[in-house]
């Protein structure tokens, strides 16, 4: 009989990986970003993407005990 | 500002990292400190070198927002940590790796993979190293033009060398990390991210008066916001982040203080967040200090506007401190990155040249850590020379971005050794290669023809590019193009040699293969001897020792599993110290198999258990459920209340569970890996004799042990998997069963058995010599009657007497075939010392009895739960046994008294006492010393019958011509005696 682990799924968050890639590629690399950086944003508006990818990041790792 | 405040800050600077490392190293800064992931996290802030801290705004000026590209490639790798981090790190730790040129030589098995990467790493950091070299005196030119640039450059050189060698070269192996440095780098990061921040919080308040005023001078100046912008829709944005990818975890410092530094993949995943959140508050005040730099000082580099804004604040504390910022950011790269080149050269070029490690000298340690200080020593000069050929012909970024494109030139190889099988070493040495000819030809060549050593111009961009084409991204496309292609083509074309695929297996698949072979070398000593050979006798020693201690082996381990595994962790050992490579070289020089000898199970078994348990947390899906099972069939066998003892095809304990422990007294630990005829006596003479004869059972079998006979039923069965399994899975279960308490309660059976047959012939004989006997004692009490004759009386007397002995013993025999259990019925409350003093007085009867004195001691309060006429029937058994063994005159006595919940009753005699051989048979039935016809032997067998029932004990202390003593232990009363009870 098998059990249940204790410390979760421990599979590599792959999926999350995949996520976070294509939110990367949609905030730094897709037609919505030389969209947005042709209508001249505010100067800081690059830092606002980034911080959004890391708040991403750290958001996919929260629930992650680690190996 | 005078030079000699500029010395004295910046040597008080340095001074305080000394002390930083040196409290760290000596465990002041406690480890929970060193290691906690905020340290771990600042000390991957060696990313950001002085590039970043001036050369930054020079990359916002000329390419705007571009700059942020060497951040953001970065935070998408940092993202991909479980996938590409994570492995990395795995491979790290697992087989004590320190660098690059040591990972990729450990996958690619190829002496000359770590050379290769080695030259690859030094051709691409010198530049990137001179850089900060550069930079930092620059920054110090700029607050003081006292001293000499070139000077200035070399006593910057000097002060990192030496702090390298005292805090980077203290120990040579992974396994004893730097703490050290690590808490120095991670100061140097905060420092650097805190004098950055205020000197963009100066330029936003101190040279636009405010927020406000920045956004009103960007108003009125709106171009420089799409300065900013505008590079991006036309420059190298994707190359670059391409490139920054790459560097995240190819930069030799950037793999030195990842992964070789790091104490736990927590800490890594931690940062997969932190660090980058570090790079970005590093970053927001690039923009305002590019702002308030093209204000201030419109006709200087941009490279230099951090301290020119830092300058126009008039205040010296804030110059010194942006200054401080700076060397901080150029000191942390030139030591990391010169320890990790610096080990490269020492793994992969020095010792296998055989300048220090192949010679057997006792110095063995001294040598190698001398030869890694000469190494950074050589490789800060190199960069010193670099920095005086190259000078001031190439920005800050761009001798940045060359080291960033040499360093991609590894990711070809990295993708092939996490995730492409074929991948093979020719392959990954063709397309480094080819990538690093493109290199040199588009990027270092243009910085040679400017730089005046090549007189021709070439225009390599419209070469490769074509017109307006920029020059980062056709170097990255080209570069990365012929190193892929080449790569994919040479290992197709070629064949990797059987130990590279195993490697790709434990890089890829984290398999690992069976070991195979024996080791020639029979003992620790034997290790130690052949090893001495090359690192001479106290390095050989040490090792060994060491290698004894992290497996929890002694020096007089000999079995075969345990030798093998010890050569691997040598091996491992050896490759924290030596590289991957010269590590196998000599492992497999000195310490050679036995090549013949097929895989073992038991290794096999042992190495897949402990990579199993290593790797328990990677399962996943039906791994995980398969290794669960395992685990499962595991505690099946291993808690089998029978002992399983499995041995090889070439008797090697494999399995030896709980109760093959308990029965054999000899642990797992010991057993197991061992060869079954070594084992202690009596085991390895049974198990092996049981293990090569053809019968599959053998039944009790007896066996000494532990002052005790204990009998053990032996089955085997062999284990003969099919065709696709390989040889080494063959072999044999035994199982041991102990039946020592089975065979005891058979025993007693067959005891009790025979009782009940005596019983029953005895009343049988009794019932028949009973009705005879009457007839013959009234026969003779007739005779009497019949004659007056002496003779005919006398002789009826003499046949009435002999009738009653008949009589007496037919009634004893009686007595012995009618005990049985006492019911609940017959069973009282009694007080013992009346029970006693009727036995007494019943005894008294006797005329044989009067000579002896008798005596009682028992309290009045004494009462015991028993069947009141069998309890005097055993005092009255046990006194005429003792009365008939004294002599006239002596003292036979009756003590009965409380221990605990129990009532002792003593019956003790001065007689001739019992010897040992007849005190094992006096409680059989019909057993007696006495002479014949003085007794029936069945007195003590009827008290043993009436303790029994009542749940007791007795036992006989007995020393013959002095007396004896029975005792009875009986449970005392636990209800309350009626009152009659105590009136005599």
């Amino acid at each position: 009989m098998s059990q249940t682990p204790k410390t979760g799924d421990p599979r590599p968050p792959l999926d999350k990986v995949v996520i976070l890639l294509l939110l990367a590629a949609l905030l730094f690399a897709s037609p919505l970003f030389d969209w947005l950086i042709r209508e001249r944003p505010a100067w800081y508006t690059p830092f606002v993407l980034w911080a959004g990818l890391i708040a991403a990041i750290y958001a996919a790792n929260r629930g992650d005990s680690g190996t | 500002m005078s030079a000699w405040i500029v010395l004295f800050a910046s040597l008080s600077y340095l001074a305080l990292l000394f002390l930083l490392a040196w409290l760290a190293e000596r465990g002041t800064i406690p480890l929970s400190v060193a290691r906690h992931p905020i340290t771990y996290t600042l000390s991957l802030g060696v990313y950001a070198t002085s590039w970043s801290y001036y050369g930054s705004v020079g990359l916002a000026q000329g390419g705007g927002f571009l700059y942020l590209t060497i951040y953001l490639g970065l935070t998408v790798a940092m993202a991909m940590t479980p996938v590409l981090l994570q492995p990395i790190l795995r491979l790290v730790r697992d087989y004590q790796l320190s660098s690059l040129a040591d990972l990729f030589a450990f996958r690619y098995r190829k002496n000359r993979v770590g050379a290769w990467v080695t030259a690859a790493m030094l051709l691409g950091s010198i530049p990137y190293l001179s850089l900060q070299i550069r930079a930092a005196t620059q920054s110090v030119q700029m607050l003081t033009a006292d001293i000499a640039l070139d000077t200035l450059a070399a006593a910057f050189c000097i002060v990192l060398t030496i702090f390298a060698v005292l805090f980077g070269a203290r120990h040579l192996t992974p396994r004893d990390q730097h703490e050290g440095l690590v808490v120095a780098i991670a100061f140097e990061s905060a420092v650097k991210l805190l004098a950055l921040l205020s000197v963009g919080a100066f330029a936003i308040y101190g040279v636009f008066g405010g927020y406000g005023g920045m956004e009103q001078w960007l108003e009125k100046t709106p171009e420089a916001l799409d300065a900013l912008y505008e590079p991006v829709q036309e420059g190298p944005w994707l190359s670059l982040m391409v490139l920054s990818f790459c560097a995240a975890f190819l930069l030799p410092r950037q793999f030195h203080m990842m992964f070789t530094e790091n104490h736990s993949s927590r800490s890594l995943r931690i940062a997969s967040w932190a660090f980058p959140l570090y790079l970005l508050l590093l970053n927001l005040p690039i923009i305002p200090i590019l702002w308030a730099g093209q204000n201030i000082a419109p006709g200087m580099s941009a490279d230099l506007y951090v301290m020119a804004v830092s300058l126009a604040a008039e205040n010296p504390w804030l110059s010194l401190f942006a200054l401080i910022g700076g060397m901080s950011a150029a000191s942390a790269m030139m030591i990391v990155a010169t320890l990790s080149l610096s080990s490269m050269v020492l793994n992969h070029w020095l010792a296998p040249a055989g300048m220090t490690a192949p010679q057997a000298q006792d110095n063995f340690y001294r040598a190698l850590l001398w030869s890694k200080r000469v190494s950074i020593f050589f490789i800060i000069l190199c960069a010193y020379g670099f920095y005086l050929v190259i000078e001031d012909n190439a920005g800050l970024a761009q001798m940045g971005l060359i080291s960033f494109v040499a360093v991609a030139q590894l990711l070809p190889g990295m993708i092939g050794l996490l995730f492409w099988q074929r991948a093979n070493s020719d392959g990954f040495l063709l397309g480094l290669v080819g990538g690093f000819a493109m290199w040199f030809v588009i990027l270092i060549v243009p910085l040679l023809v400017n730089s005046d050593i090549l007189n021709q111009q070439i225009d390599l961009r419209a070469i490769f590019g074509g017109e307006g084409s920029d020059i980062w991204t056709v170097a990255t496309f080209w570069t990365l193009t012929v190193n892929s292609l080449l790569m994919i083509l040479g290992s197709y074309a070629t064949r990797a040699s059987a130990e590279e695929t195993e490697a790709a297996e434990l890089c890829i698949h984290q398999a690992a293969r069976p070991l195979t072979g024996t080791v020639l070398a029979l003992s620790p000593h034997q290790f130690t001897q052949q090893l001495e050979q090359v690192m001479g006798p106290s390095a050989a020693e040490k090792e060994v020792r060491s290698a004894l201690a992290e497996m929890q082996l002694d020096w007089q381990e000999s079995r075969p599993t345990e030798l093998r595994l010890l050569r691997e962790r040598i091996e491992l050992n050896l490759s924290g110290l030596l590289g991957p490579t010269l590590a196998r070289l000599i492992v497999n020089d000195r310490l050679q198999l036995h090549v013949e000898t097929h895989a073992a199970l038991s290794d096999s078994f042992k190495r897949l258990e402990m990579r199993l348990e290593n790797s328990r947390n990677r399962l996943r899906g039906a791994e995980r459920e398969l290794d669960e099972m395992r685990r499962y069939h595991r505690d099946v066998l291993q808690e089998l209340p029978i002992g399983v003892c499995s041995l090889d095809t070439n008797g090697t304990i494999v399995i030896w569970n709980i109760t093959m422990t308990s029965i054999s007294g000899i642990p797992s630990a010991a057993a197991l890996g061992r060869a079954v005829d070594t084992l202690e006596a009596p085991w390895g003479r049974l198990l092996n004799d049981f293990a090569s004869t053809d019968t599959g059972h053998l039944f009790k079998q007896r066996v000494h042990r532990d002052s005790k006979t204990h009998s053990y039923n032996f089955h085997k069965s062999s284990i003969e998997t099919s065709a696709a399994m390989p040889e080494a899975r063959n072999g044999l279960v035994i199982l041991v069963e102990d039946r020592t308490d089975v065979d005891l309660l058979e025993a007693e059976l067959a005891h009790t058995e025979r009782l009940a047959s005596i019983g029953r012939f005895a009343a049988g004989v009794a019932h028949e010599i009973g009705n005879p006997l009457t007839g013959i004692d009234s026969l003779a009490q007739n005779l009497a009657y019949e004659s007056d004759a002496e003779i005919v009386i006398s002789t009826g007397d003499n046949i009435v007497k002999q009738t009653r002995r008949i009589n007496e013993i037919v009634k004893s025999l009686l007595a012995f075939s009618r005990r049985e259990i006492s019911s609940e019925a017959h069973r009282s409350n009694f007080a013992l010392h009346l029970c006693i003093n009727e036995a007494l007085e019943l005894i008294k009867l006797d005329p044989a009895t009067r000579p002896i004195n008798l005596s009682r001691e028992c309290s009045s309060d004494l009462f015991i739960n028993a069947d009141r006429q069998k309890i005097l029937q055993m005092i009255v058994n046990l006194l005429s046994n003792a009365c008939a063994a004294s002599d006239a005159g002596s003292d036979v006595k009756v003590i009965a008294y409380l221990v605990e919940d129990n009532c002792i009753i003593e019956v003790t005699d001065q007689g001739a006492g019992i010897d040992t051989l007849a005190r094992g048979s006096i409680f059989e039935p019909f057993y007696t010393t006495k002479a014949v016809g003085q007794g029936t032997g069945l007195g003590l067998s009827l008290v043993h019958s009436i303790v029994e029932e009542h749940a007791g004990r007795i036992n006989v202390e007995s020393t013959p011509g002095v007396g004896s003593c029975f005792r009875i232990t009986l449970p005392k009363s636990t209800t309350e005696p009626p009152m009659e009870n105590f009136r005599a």
